[in-house]
């Protein structure tokens, strides 16, 4: 129904906007692919349209609605294409800590970078929920923001800790360095490379597949999270240490 | 007796015999058939039920789709039954036939039991 107070109306279409926003994100996580969510999507306009009633009185809330729909995932949710994720993930890992492992010797003056692969197995163990079950931790993510935050604020400072205390293996400095960057060049590249694949998969308007008339994913940052989170912890880290140490 | 004495398990039971039986008659789109079943006496189905319902029945392959533009708003979506789908309206048709048939044996005979008894105690 059309709204004849201007600031209720804009309330309401805020309402809508969030609604979508909470349906395609759902769907998002869930793998369904940018033609599917189009379709569902332009079924909700539709519906809505001819009713005049909003998506939150026709379809309740949006992330069951979403769950209700069972859309089956697109191929680029396989478990092949978790394999190609997961590869250059595990290599920025590996490059994240021989970096860290290189800062503190060059913060020490060590002449030998000590990595450690415990904490390689520990910041492993960190990252494999993001893996194993994709969905539910970027749901958490979208949902708790300032959690996320501390939870990945503690696994860091715990690696950080870590790498003090537990097994490592020594390497020169400047080979720990150019091995490190070499990694998270290589580790950050690879995983790019597959993300912008599963990324090119815009929502497309059924009557129009070549429009784009909405991204719909305002949350694209989180999206390509395991592209720039382990490389802006490392970006973060390093002059930090470096800061911290008086270096 | 209104729609809202029924038990909703009724309607969702039901609710895919009646959503094929209406696209037997013809192609038509989600809000259509709410709205053709709310005016049968239904009672309103929701968005959230109904679109799940057809999703199910177009992955089934018991329904076609296809898209069309919309007079002047968004495109609508429509279904239309296929041959298999017409084939399972034909078997559930029957099968509620049955099944209603002696639900209502069963009901009516205990409701004679019970006036039987209603007289006897009287």
């Amino acid at each position: 129904m059309a709204n004849q107070n201007p600031e209720l109306s804009e309330v309401a279409s805020e309402l809508e906007e969030k609604w979508e926003e909470d349906f395609v994100f759902e769907l998002r996580v869930r793998g369904v692919s940018g033609h599917d969510i189009g379709a569902a999507l332009s079924e909700v306009k539709s519906h809505v349209s001819e009713s005049g009633l909003t998506a939150q009185e026709v379809f309740g809330d949006p992330v069951l609605y979403a769950r209700a729909l069972d859309i089956p995932p697109s191929a680029d949710h396989s478990a092949p294409m978790t394999v190609r994720l997961v590869i250059p993930i595990a290599i920025q890992l590996a490059g994240c800590l021989a970096v860290l492992s290189a800062t503190r010797a060059t913060v020490m003056g060590d002449v030998q970078a000590q990595v450690s692969i415990a904490g390689m197995i520990l910041f492993g163990g960190a990252m494999l929920p993001f893996v194993a079950v994709p969905s539910q931790v970027m749901r958490f993510v979208g949902n708790h923001r300032w959690w996320f935050s501390v939870i990945m604020g503690g696994i860091c400072a715990a690696v950080i800790v870590g790498n003090f205390f537990l097994p490592r293996l020594e390497l020169p400095q400047v080979i720990a360095w150019v091995l490190g960057l070499l990694l998270l060049v290589v580790g950050t590249v690879g995983e790019a490379r597959t993300m912008a694949r599963r990324a090119d998969d815009p929502i497309e308007d059924p009557l129009n597949p070549t429009e784009k008339p909405s991204q719909g994913i305002g949350k694209t940052w989180i999206r390509w999270g395991p592209v720039w989170m382990i490389p802006a912890f490392v970006a973060v880290s390093v002059p930090l240490w470096f800061i911290l140490a008086g270096v | 007796m209104t729609f809202e004495d029924r038990p909703a398990d009724w309607v969702r039971g039901t609710l895919d015999l009646c959503v094929l039986g209406l696209l037997a008659g013809e192609e038509t789109y989600g809000y259509q058939i709410a709205q053709a079943l709310e005016a049968a006496g239904m009672g309103p189905i929701k968005g959230g039920t109904l679109y799940p319902l057809l999703g199910r029945l177009e992955r089934d392959g018991l329904v076609d789709t296809r898209w069309q533009a919309g007079d002047g708003g968004p495109g609508r979506k429509y279904y239309r039954l296929t041959p298999k789908g017409g084939e399972r309206l034909r078997i559930l048709s029957a099968a509620w036939s049955e099944f209603a048939s002696i639900v209502t044996t069963v009901a009516s005979s205990s409701m004679k039991k019970g006036d039987h008894h209603g007289e006897s105690e009287s």
